[in-house]
């Protein structure tokens, strides 16, 4: 091409006219639209924000306040996320990590209710990195566990019922993660406390080895309300805090939780939707939908007398939501505490409230 | 590179010459070339919002403040979304300060290697927004709140402050965001 049809070229695409019309799409047409959405990852991510306080610099965060009504702020001295190795904040920039795979990329997607168990309505998708099917734990749980049958009241002075429940957890089965190693973040904070304008302590909290692998928050709308579920399946190989004077100087020990697991689901479809509003006096109301009144009618001791209602209960108590939280091992300083374990919590109904002080 | 020029201005001008349509085949070969380098100088109601020459004095609210010379944290923008009808407000207040940055690049790109194995089977598109180095904070801050009304200048308004995150400074920030279809579009 020579130079001046190149010119001709441009000149050609400046004047262009495009003739095309919007078409409606009708029902048949909507209904072939299914869940194809848009991937992200980060490449050769890392941030790092609140440094060089000494010049000048800043992030607080303020808003609270302490027993004696004095202002009491946060201010950050550095937030970080950088690859691992970064060595509780000292190795940050020039120490990137990918967040999320090409192949296993965060989402977001607006997909038919009917495939995900909320018929008749489109829900909006946000996804983090999925999980695999475990190899030991066989399931896309993290935790590996060995369960025992159990014949309890699930109140007290109930007649019993039985089911199987998770006796401890046997190990962590990291298989069911898609990010590998070099997908895996170090995150932290470093913090001041300062009250009534006076820098009184610094608190740190460094995590390495983060993921959110298979967490989920799913929306959709619900006659006048915006509801949903949540997922929050967090892993971090370790979780560090400690204090220091206000100075930064003169650190207390280390407390550590090594192999961290939170596995949380928060409502469970139709059935139990989270909703997060405003009421109309100004305040914040988070709600997880009640399980109340799933059954036709009551016996004498409280149970279902219904089957219906009987297999919706016994359905949610085996395969409902649930949360499962487990550390592989705490120390302080250089005492070992074991692990700890909460698991089977189930929300039945939750309702949080702000109110102003 | 005078000619050049020349050559470029005769395209923008270029009445005298007679234009063609491209046939599709000729439009498959445009290959998107390069990309788009930005930077950006933002600043938000650095001296005080619209609303605090006529806000409410009542219930302890003083909107009526000169934002000019005050420290006054009710001096700034703000956002409000409903939750539903006949309910609250979520509030986004106080929404001041300058923001910038420079060499937020947008291009895109084809990924057929690297990524510890991904980018063969991948082997596709994206579109790339290259991270600015750093992010330029000066005195920007903004609240968090609910509040029973959008505006603060409606009957009977309250407001319930959550935080206020302040910050003023440097960011540093490296790396890509990578956007891309899923599924099989």
């Amino acid at each position: 091409m020579t130079k001046k049809n190149t010119a001709l070229f441009f000149a050609s695409f400046l004047s262009f006219s495009i003739h095309a019309e919007l078409v409606s799409l009708d029902d048949d047409q909507l209904g072939a639209v299914d869940g194809e959405g848009i991937g992200f990852i980060l490449e050769d991510f890392a941030f790092e924000a609140g440094t060089d306080v000494a010049n000048g610099n800043r992030l607080d965060i303020s808003g609270i306040t302490d027993s004696n009504n004095k202002d009491v702020v946060l201010s950050v001295s550095q937030f970080y996320v950088a690859g691992s190795g970064s060595n509780r904040g000292s190795n940050v920039i020039g120490n990137p990590v990918n967040i999320g795979r090409l192949l296993y990329p965060y989402n977001l997607e607006l997909v038919d209710g009917d495939d995900i168990g909320i018929p008749d309505k489109a829900v909006f998708e946000f996804l983090a990195p999925e999980r695999m099917t475990g190899s030991t734990s066989g399931s896309k749980s993290l935790l590996a566990t060995a369960s025992e049958n159990r014949s309890e009241p699930r109140y007290p002075g109930r007649p019993q019922s039985t089911g199987s429940r998770v006796d401890r957890v046997t190990g962590i089965d990291t298989s069911v993660l898609t990010s590998r190693a070099s997908e895996k973040a170090d995150f932290g904070i470093r913090f001041d406390l300062e009250v009534d304008s006076a820098r009184s302590q610094s608190l740190e909290a460094h995590a390495t080895g983060f993921t959110l692998d298979g967490s989920s928050i799913r929306l959709w709308g619900n006659n006048n309300d915006m509801v949903g579920n949540i997922v929050i399946n967090a892993f971090a190989e370790s979780l560090t805090f400690y204090a220091c004077d206000a100075n930064g100087n003169n650190c207390g020990q280390d407390v550590t939780f090594s192999n961290f697991v939170v596995e949380s689901e928060l409502g469970w479809g139709e059935d139990q939707p989270v909703t997060f509003e405003v009421d109309s006096t100004g305040n914040f109301t988070v709600e997880v939908g009640s399980i109340a009144g799933r059954c036709g009618s009551v016996n004498s001791t409280g149970g279902c007398a219904d089957q219906a209602g009987r297999n919706y209960y016994s359905n949610f108590y085996n395969n409902g939501p649930r949360t499962d939280i487990h550390i592989e091992n705490v120390s302080v300083g250089n005492s070992d505490f074991g692990s700890a374990t909460i698991s089977n919590l189930q929300i039945q109904y939750l309702r949080a409230r702000s109110r102003d002080l | 590179m005078k000619k050049l020029l020349i050559l470029f201005l005769g395209g923008f001008c270029s009445a005298a010459y007679s234009l063609e349509p491209m046939t599709a085949e000729d439009m498959g070969q445009v290959t998107g070339q390069g990309g788009v380098y930005l930077s950006g100088d933002l600043t938000i109601n650095e001296n005080g919002g619209p609303l605090n020459a006529d806000g409410p004095s009542a219930n302890g609210y003083s909107w009526q403040t000169n934002c000019s010379s005050s420290t006054d944290k009710r001096c700034g923008a703000r956002i409000a979304l409903n939750t539903g009808t006949g309910r609250g407000w979520f509030v986004l207040d106080n929404i001041k300060g300058r923001f910038s940055f420079e060499g937020l690049t947008l291009r895109t790109r084809k990924i057929d290697s690297g990524f510890n194995g991904d980018g063969a089977t991948f082997n596709g598109d994206v579109f790339e927004i290259g991270l600015p180095n750093t992010l330029d904070f000066e005195d920007t801050s903004f609240t968090i709140a609910n509040s029973n009304t959008p505006r603060p200048t409606d009957s009977g308004f309250r407001q319930t402050d959550i935080l206020t995150v302040e910050t003023n400074g440097q960011a540093n920030l490296q790396g890509n965001l990578l956007i891309f279809p899923t599924g099989n579009p």
